[in-house]
């Protein structure tokens, strides 16, 4: 046993960190998701001085510019740039539908899209879930009728993240209405956003930004040759999405640096006798959620290691999102009391601000991250998973 | 990054979980009392031939040389057993106090008859329960010549009433400590048996102006604060992996009550409530081993700042996930987690036993916060 990086891995870290230093530009520093979706091109710009490096693309498979990374190596790749705060690389292209075109995606296919998603050309959206098929997403009903060279695409999308800057959604259809499992009836199609028949709509959510949104198909066209992974197969193919990545799911550095910003705030907050950050009760509650990062930090590397042996288990990437997603917004709630009364306050330019000058980016941060728990497979679908493989027959600890 | 026992200590484990498997408290037939006092004569030795006290010794001394990870994979295994085996005692307290401040005689004298189960030792300091902040037990009086008189008494010392030799800790803090080892059976040694919440034997000692000489100190005078400080912190690791040990059997017994246990005409492990908190449980436990872990690994440096501050970790995770773990156990068993026939109450009952050893969860957080900001600045 050993916590050390080897000298090849310290060697690389080394070399991202020089990366960093030289190519990311100060204005970059910082970049919020929510600016990320409202102004892409910084976005953008990152992605295209990674690209240029060869590392944006480095997780995909060779054949596509990947860079045979080990799991190890992307975990440092993802420390370093979260430590530096680094723009977030576009998971939906880069992350999800780049590396399914690179396996599911025929000749052409790979010709056109590729390039594009790592030009940055195009933005993708996620179309998954519907009004009637949340965490059952199994049970999703926009259709897609073969008539000759199109699909006639009718339904709703919705909870699409980014549908209102993005120019193509990968999106999960019925193309089998009569398969005997609803698994089996479903087919996932490229869709081009600039198609005639299809309205976005946009929902606020409850930190007044426009994250979401609703997405009607009115019997649109989608031509055949945008059929990813063959017709009623595109279960199997969302499904893979689960196998690409483990590194980076509990995000501990940027939950850490959270935490910073809390601490931050509390030595700065006097309560009565002397800073909150050393009154006794939140300092113990801080102090364990600290602790609960340093566990959640080394079971990560755990789980890097085992999956560089090959060994992960199935559970593993559930239980990181769980804990994750749960000591995030843990260390959210705890920043909202260090604000005290200038939580209670709607982050417009004429609202009081906290002296720490965190105070009104925290609360909304803190209201999406409710979201956290949710998305992705809900952390009750996620806890399901965890205790399926632990009662399956022959699992012992 | 590593995380992996080597091929040796796997096979090591291994053994350990046969032994403890036919030998610990799961399979005990008669009373977790008779399991207790059975590890004495054969049985303890038998362990000792296994490796499993002679692990931290060096090899000068007819022991293993092994680090902190060897301790960790014995710990889990007789955490899973459910030994309650004074091993952490002996192996690790005893060894590593006399190992680091005893003489070339008293290691000479000890360490082999240690590794081979011939001595049993048992450690009385309040230390041993708060760790820094304890009031002096014995008082000592220094006669000249090198004799001493020792007067006092420390309420539970675990094992005292089944050991051959007590190391006794003088002083406070402030003053510096003193160590001496005295034999268990002496006219001036009083012994007040009785049993510890998870059934293993204990006593109040108490000394009555005992004469001691300085052949029987370890260490300097004054001068062995660091050293227990430091073996404290690495018995505290040791049992922090005893208790994932324990957890981890814990999950295995009520996983098994859920998949074979049924009601409403199926088993209780259909039912989604139960899932969850199943779930909960075994990411409690996954945490809390994972800060094991690295307590462990840095034990290779004992009595470093990191080292510290990774125990203190360790313990504040491990209580928190043997609460909820031992809790829930009881809970998802229904009214059989209740019985004292069956084994979840005893790992649950070890695990409240250990709760205030070596420093409670409270005192580790708090020097958690203190090492944080030494190592910040």
């Amino acid at each position: 046993m050993d916590l050390t990086l080897s000298l090849d891995e310290l060697a690389f870290q080394q070399q991202v960190h020089e990366f960093l230093e030289a190519e990311l530009k100060p204005e970059w520093r910082g970049v919020s998701d929510i600016d990320n979706r409202t102004q892409p091109e910084i976005m953008a710009q990152w992605q295209a001085v990674l690209a240029a490096k060869g590392w944006l693309t480095a997780g995909w498979p060779a054949a596509n510019g990947g860079l045979g990374w080990s799991p190890m190596q992307h975990h440092i790749f993802k420390d370093a740039c979260s430590q530096a705060r680094a723009p977030k690389i576009s998971t939906m292209s880069i992350g999800m539908i780049g590396p399914l075109i690179c396996v599911f995606g025929n000749p052409e296919q790979q010709a056109f899209y590729l390039p594009r998603i790592i030009s940055g050309a195009d933005i993708w959206c996620q179309g998954f879930s519907e009004p009637g098929s949340g965490s059952d997403l199994a049970s999703l009903k926009t259709a897609a009728r073969r008539e000759g060279e199109d699909y006639a695409v009718s339904g709703q999308k919705i909870w699409t993240t980014y549908a209102h800057v993005a120019t193509q959604m990968f999106c999960l259809v019925r193309t089998d209405p009569l398969a005997a499992r609803p698994q089996a009836g479903i087919s996932m199609l490229l869709i081009d956003m600039k198609l005639p028949g299809i309205t976005v709509r946009p929902i606020l959510t409850i930190d007044g930004e426009h994250h979401f949104n609703e997405v009607f198909f009115d019997d649109v066209r989608v031509p055949v040759s945008c059929l990813l992974g063959g017709e009623h197969k595109g279960w199997d193919v969302a499904r893979a999405l689960l196998a690409f990545e483990r590194s980076g799911i509990a995000d501990v550095v940027a939950t850490r640096q959270l935490l910073g910003d809390v601490a931050a705030i509390a030595a700065g907050e006097n309560r009565g006798d002397g800073r909150l950050l050393d009154e006794g009760d939140f300092a113990d509650r801080l102090t364990k959620l600290e602790i609960a990062l340093d566990a959640l930090e080394i079971l990560e590397l755990r789980v890097m290691d085992a999956a560089e042996r090959k060994a992960a288990r199935d559970h593993d990437a559930s239980m990181l999102k769980i804990l994750g997603s749960e000591t995030k917004q843990k260390i959210h709630m705890l920043g909202i009391e260090a604000l005290g009364i200038f939580a209670a306050a709607w982050p417009d330019d004429d609202a009081p601000v906290h002296p720490s000058g965190a105070g009104a980016k925290l609360v909304v941060d803190a209201l999406f991250a409710r979201a956290t728990s949710i998305y992705g497979g809900a952390n009750e679908v996620q806890r399901n998973i965890v205790a399926k493989i632990l009662l399956k027959s022959a699992f012992e600890i | 990054m590593d995380f992996q026992y080597s091929a040796i200590q796997n096979e090591f484990r291994a053994t350990l979980r046969r032994f403890f498997a036919a030998h610990g408290g799961a399979a005990m037939r008669t009373g977790p009392r008779d399991i207790a006092q059975a590890w004495r004569g054969d049985l303890w030795t038998g362990l000792a031939g296994l490796g499993a006290l002679a692990a931290l010794i060096p090899e000068d001394y007819d022991g293993l040389g092994g680090d902190s990870i060897d301790a960790l994979a014995i710990m889990e295994e007789a955490g899973r057993g459910q030994a309650g085996a004074p091993i952490i005692e002996n192996a690790v307290i005893a060894a590593g106090l006399l190992d680091r401040l005893g003489s070339a005689r008293q290691k000479q004298e000890f360490l082999p008859a240690i590794a081979a189960g011939a001595r049993k030792f048992a450690f009385a300091d309040g230390h041993i329960l708060a760790p820094g902040g304890a009031a002096p037990a014995f008082e000592l009086t220094g006669l000249g010549g090198g004799k001493y008189r020792v007067t006092g008494r420390q309420d539970l010392v675990v094992e005292a009433s089944d050991c051959d030799h007590l190391i006794i800790v003088c002083g406070s803090t402030e003053t510096g400590l003193t160590l001496f080892c005295i034999p268990r059976h002496h006219d001036a040694v009083m012994l007040r048996p009785f049993w510890t919440l998870d059934d293993r034997p204990a006593a109040t000692v108490r000394l009555e102006s005992m004469a001691l000489d300085a052949g029987q100190m370890i260490g300097p005078a004054g001068g062995g604060g660091e050293s227990v400080s430091t073996v404290l912190d690495l018995a505290c690791a040791a049992q922090c992996a005893e208790a994932a040990g324990v957890m981890a059997n814990l999950l295995n017994q009520t996983i098994m009550h859920l998949k074979t246990r049924t009601q409403f005409g199926q088993p209780l492990a259909n039912f989604q409530a139960l899932q969850h908190r199943l779930a909960d449980m075994y990411a409690a436990y996954e945490l809390s081993l994972s800060l094991t872990y690295k307590a462990a690994i840095l034990g290779r440096q004992p009595g470093t700042a990191p080292h510290q501050e990774a125990v203190s970790a360790a313990k504040v995770q491990t209580a928190e996930a043997a609460r909820l773990t031992g809790h829930e156990a009881i809970q998802m068993h229904g009214a059989m987690g209740m019985s004292l026939e069956l084994p979840v109450g005893r790992a649950v009952k070890r695990l409240k036993a250990m709760e205030p050893q070596y420093g409670s969860a409270a005192y580790h957080l708090r020097r958690y916060q203190s090492l944080r900001r030494v190592l910040a600045a």
